[in-house]
């Protein structure tokens, strides 16, 4: 507060990185999930929130809930940082694994692969949804991502 | 539809030129494409001019330092299929009969370092670092070494070999030839790239002058004809090209550069075994493997048996990005796809020089860009 005005600051709050994506953890502790979308008509079924399938253009839609566990479909390791405005941490810079992970729901979702040693890797590789928080934005809320690491640990 | 020829091209040479305006650059290319076609610059009905990290406007901005002589100019854009997207807008517009003669120009001054990801990414896909181009290459290369057994040493050999085409080119930005060892050592990107298996952002610029046979002909040019040109984008599910997050692991459907190639040899009346040399996009090294496959340059897994055996090389039955590709020309996107077009019309007049694909007749472009889309062209002299 300054000179006598109310502070209009708003609370730090926890927000996504992209709403539709995935839902935030309710408690600490607690688990979010990925947000899909299956197609009434086709069956074919997406990550995230959509309002047109990709496929067949029906518009009858459901939302659902994505498998917490998916298979490493393939993957590859930045080596360098990511250029900006990446918001990860560049100094030191850890190299980080990417990969596509395929759900049982019949879709592959690109994703950041953490918790694990990069070299030991390996395609087919169970992993585990986790979504956590990946930095804080300039009002100082923090910002959530989804990400995927080995079942198994390592 | 009414053939439509190439009846000049122009380069600018591909690098960095420091305080250099892009307008000059573009310029220098148009009056090289100009007299080569033996026109005057009123002679132009229309102007198409690819760019992607240049100002909007800047196909009229370079007309009008050419003279203003009231003609259309559109600017086009689709990432690094620019060049394909705009070389289709020319050729409809003369294969139409809108124009008798249409100027085609692609001209690009890329920041130096990494390019800018918001330009094609989400935001979010930026603040998490899901928006890494060469991450694309890099998985669609391992996804190649799972399936076909290509190994690390098959795509340095691709960046071996154009190197050394881009040698022979004097409007290459790198004129010098790598062995394996120094693509080998070169530092790792992206499993399994190296810095030396990916092209450059840089500077250039490129330009075409598209015309009916008869006028090309009263102007005593050496006409290239445009068999067609091809613009896709993929049907469902999205390849992995950027910006592309998510696909389907339950349908497949052909590769979006097959798409195009496809319709391109049905338009054209030619087949992959018709051609005498390729120029395509090389992005990385191991995107030649690919794309040699989903061109239909061979069956799929059979590329790097190509190249071992010397096919793809200048002097071999197929050479591929004889003019040394993205990888030693750089990728000033705009530029690029008309550079292209620009190589394969010497090529096929015989003015090639020391990179010269002997008795060349026909031969096939290709350019991939996110989105995605993709532009395939095929030429004949």
């Amino acid at each position: 507060m300054k000179d006598g005005v109310e502070s209009a600051e708003p609370a730090r709050k926890a927000i996504p990185v992209q709403e539709g994506l995935f839902t935030m953890p309710s408690s600490p502790g607690g688990k979010g999930h990925l947000i899909g979308t299956r197609c009434r008509s086709c069956e074919e079924t997406f990550f995230g929130r959509l309002s047109v399938c990709g496929h067949c253009q029906s518009q009858d839609l459901e939302e659902i809930r994505l498998s917490d566990r998916g298979k490493i479909f393939n993957y590859t390791v930045l080596r360098y940082p990511p250029p900006a405005p990446w918001k990860g941490r560049s100094e030191p810079y850890e190299p980080m694994a990417v990969g596509f992970v395929e759900l049982p729901e019949g879709v592959r979702v690109l994703s950041l692969i953490t918790d694990c040693n990069v070299e030991k890797l390996e395609n087919q590789m169970e992993v585990d949804l986790v979504i956590r928080k990946y930095f804080e934005d300039e009002e100082g809320n923090e910002v959530y991502t989804y990400m995927f690491r080995p079942s198994s640990g390592q | 539809m009414r053939e439509v020829v190439i009846a000049g091209v122009g380069l600018h040479k591909m690098g960095r030129f420091e305080g250099k305006p892009y307008v000059d650059m573009a310029c220098e290319a148009i009056q090289m494409a100009l007299k080569d076609a033996n026109m005057a610059w009123k002679e132009v009905q229309a102007a198409y001019c690819s760019r992607m990290y240049l100002p909007p406007t800047t196909g009229a901005r370079v007309c009008a330092a050419m003279g203003l002589i009231g003609i259309p100019v559109w600017d086009v854009e689709s990432a690094c299929a620019s060049g394909g997207s705009a070389l289709r807008s020319g050729f409809q517009s003369i294969a139409g009969e809108f124009y008798d003669t249409a100027l085609v120009f692609g001209v690009e001054k890329m920041p130096r370092g990494f390019m800018s990801p918001e330009n094609i990414y989400d935001k979010w896909q930026c603040y998490i670092g899901l928006s890494v181009n060469p991450m694309y290459f890099a998985l669609e290369a391992r996804t190649h070494m799972d399936k076909y057994g290509s190994t690390p040493e098959h795509f340095a050999r691709v960046s071996v070999k154009n190197h050394k085409n881009g040698s022979y080119n004097p409007y290459a930005m790198y004129q010098k030839a790598c062995t394996m060892e120094d693509i080998m050592k070169s530092p790792l990107v992206c499993d399994p790239i190296h810095l030396l298996e990916l092209c450059a952002p840089n500077e250039g610029a490129a330009a075409v002058i598209l015309t009916t046979r008869q006028v090309a002909e009263k102007h005593d040019a050496q006409p290239v004809t445009i068999c067609t040109s091809v613009v896709k984008t993929p049907l469902y599910p999205a390849p992995m090209i950027p910006p592309a997050f998510q696909t389907s692991a339950k349908i497949e459907s052909p590769p979006l550069t097959t798409l195009a190639a496809r319709q391109a040899y049905e338009e054209a009346a030619v087949g992959p075994e018709d051609l005498d040399l390729v120029e395509l996009q090389d992005v990385a090294a191991s995107s030649e493997i690919i794309y040699t496959e989903e061109l239909g340059l061979c069956p799929l897994g059979e590329a790097t048996r190509l190249l071992d055996e010397g096919v793809t090389e200048i002097g071999g039955r197929l050479p591929i990005n004889a003019s040394g590709g993205l990888l030693s020309n750089g990728e000033p996107i705009g530029a690029s796809g008309l550079r292209q077009v620009v190589e394969m019309d010497w090529q096929l007049r015989g003015q090639a020089g020391l990179r010269q694909v002997a008795g060349a007749k026909t031969g096939l472009g290709h350019v991939v860009g996110a989105g995605p889309s993709c532009g395939v062209v095929i030429l004949k002299r």
